[in-house]
């Protein structure tokens, strides 16, 4: 156990570096700059609207972007490594599998991690510099997104360990996408049972299978400077956390069985 | 005990989901001592590096047993003693070669300020100290040979398992390859390597394998499996007039011309000295000889034949 702890944080640390320097990265967060850049020339023609308009702006681009980046960089250093083989060398040492795939799951996080907090930083700055406070609310949906992030991560690293890149990550962008609709997949699953139609429950065990994101997002209240409900950050903590971790389990549950063709 | 020990092992494959099983290795047994250079050879596709992932617990065997160490492959215990040096040496483009190095002699069990030590001197070793800041990204393809091999000795392993080590070398490289083998069986060391480069086999290895089609076909020393004895021999010459290769022509398997000079071939001595004979008689000047015996290529190239159908 603990050479498996140590292994995996060994592995943790060169992905925590490689993800740091990789041009994804890079690229992804002066993307994410400007986006947040663009929101404050929109804000200074609209009036009495610009921090409401560069916090919604700045959440919503680590939100989206955030999780855009850390599929593609779970895919290309979990899938792609096998793929290209560079991963081999690493699977030939006295390291489990499952410490391996935690390894890679610990660096790719941490690393995107710094850039939630680091475009979180740039939107609050820019809503400080227009002369107006901080919804404490924005912390709050920053800390989701965060939330938001392991389980990105996880199920991206999931379809890594079954198939090739490109299918990983489309496999991805589709939970991503189901992720984001499924509090209307479930109002629509429950006015179906309620009418008594069995598709409904077909419908709502689908709803479990998927990632609910409206949990881990205070958006809204952050944007209107709306008090953070008491609960709701810790809710939607416990159910990130929940979700990331099944899904990583299943993760290293296939990667154990799988083979290095 | 051998180090390593392969008994009728067979491995099928499935590449993708749609694809069928296709048999990659049938009925392989092999055993390697502890302390020696085993050179395992055979064309492109015959089974080497599918063997190498097998050993490495990669891949799972179909039917058969493998042990090293007398171990399992998939036992995390027995890899603490292998190094492994790929096929093609690719690696993170953005780590640095020390870094890489060094996440390596961390996994092989050392602390971070000796893994750093030891990354450093296999880097040395290998020949790529000055590059050691470097990120990989900007190397070639010769320089991240070095670096895998250098990753691969890190940790002092008992046994050294390398694919292809000598592809992309130049042979300045490829003789400082040599020189670092010999060196890890020196400090006993037993190393397992893949080639289809013969002369560096029969440079430095103390026993052979040859693998084609899946199948092992010959494994044991070089002398024992190089017929002794004699191919042919060479007489070279300068120039025939029309009288003397007339002649000789009796005598000769083939007369063959190379940088300006003929060569006669004959089978064997007794020949070879009748030859010698006609061709003073024909005032023939006599330039060089060459006895042609028995190569591992001979060897490599027939057992290649026999299998092919």
């Amino acid at each position: 156990m603990k050479n498996s702890l140590r292994g995996a944080l060994i592995i943790g640390t060169a992905t925590f570096i490689e993800a740091l320097r990789s041009r994804i990265l890079v690229v992804s967060l002066f993307f994410a700059l400007i986006l947040v850049g663009l929101s404050v020339t929109a804000a200074s023609i609209s009036f009495g609207e610009q921090s409401r308009l560069i916090i919604d702006v700045g959440l919503a681009a680590a939100s989206a972007l955030g999780s855009l980046i850390a599929m593609s960089l779970a895919v290309v250093s979990f899938a792609s490594e096998l793929t290209r083989r560079t991963a081999y060398p690493l699977l030939a040492r006295p390291l489990p599998r499952g410490a391996f795939v935690a390894g890679k799951y610990l660096g790719i996080v941490a690393a995107m991690e710094v850039v939630v907090v680091l475009m979180g930083l740039a939107t609050a700055v820019t809503v400080w510099l227009f002369g107006d406070p901080v919804p404490t609310a924005l912390w709050g949906s920053l800390w989701l997104t965060g939330i938001e992030i392991l389980v990105v991560v996880a199920v991206a690293l999931m379809f890594s360990t079954m198939t090739v890149p490109v299918l990983a990550a489309t496999y991805t962008i589709g939970v991503l996408i189901v992720g984001n609709l499924s509090a209307d997949v479930l109002r629509y699953a429950v006015r179906l049972e309620q009418d008594g139609v069995l598709f409904g429950t077909v419908l709502h065990g689908f709803y479990f299978v998927f990632p609910d994101f409206e949990k881990l997002s205070l958006r809204s209240q952050a944007a209107n400077n709306l008090a953070m409900p008491a609960d709701f950050a810790m809710t939607g903590t416990g159910y990130g956390l929940a979700y990331a971790c099944t899904t990583l389990l299943l993760a290293i549950i296939i990667f154990s069985r799988r083979e290095a063709i | 005990m051998s180090v390593i020990s392969i008994k009728n092992l067979r491995v099928d494959i499935q590449p993708h989901f749609w694809s069928k099983r296709r048999t990659i290795l049938d009925n392989v047994c092999l055993d390697i001592e502890p302390g020696e250079i085993f050179g395992f050879l055979g064309p492109n596709g015959a089974g080497k590096t599918t063997t190498i992932k097998t050993l490495l617990g990669l891949l799972l065997p179909t039917a058969g047993s493998i042990s090293v160490f007398d171990g399992a492959p998939t036992d995390v215990a027995v890899r603490r003693h292998i190094g492994y040096m790929p096929e093609h040496a690719y690696f993170p483009e953005q780590l640095k070669a020390i870094e890489l190095v060094q996440v390596h002699a961390m996994l092989a069990g050392f602390d971070r300020t000796a893994a750093k030590r030891r990354a450093r001197e296999a880097l040395e070793l290998t020949g790529m100290a000055n590059a050691a800041n470097e990120r990989l990204r900007g190397f070639s393809k010769g320089m991240l040979q070095r670096v895998g091999l250098a990753q691969a000795i890190v940790g002092d392993p008992d046994l050294v398992i390398l694919d292809e080590p000598m592809s992309g070398l130049d042979p300045l490289g490829r003789r400082d390859i040599r020189e670092i083998m010999v060196g890890l069986r020196e400090r006993g060391s037993t190393v397992f390597f893949s080639t289809h480069i013969l002369p560096d086999v029969e440079m430095i290895c103390d026993r052979v394998g040859i693998i084609v089609a899946g199948k092992a076909r010959k494994a044991g020393k070089l002398s024992e499996l190089v017929e002794s004895g004699v191919t042919r021999i060479e007489v070279w010459v300068r120039s025939l007039d029309q009288d003397a290769r007339s002649a000789v022509s009796a005598l000769t398997q083939k007369i063959e011309e190379r940088g300006g000079q003929l060569a006669l071939h004959v089978p064997d001595t007794t020949t070879a000295n009748h030859l010698i004979d006609l061709l003073r008689q024909h005032s023939v000047e006599i330039h060089d000889m060459q006895v042609i015996r028995p190569s591992l290529e001979d060897l490599f190239v027939k057992e290649t034949q026999r299998a092919t159908p």
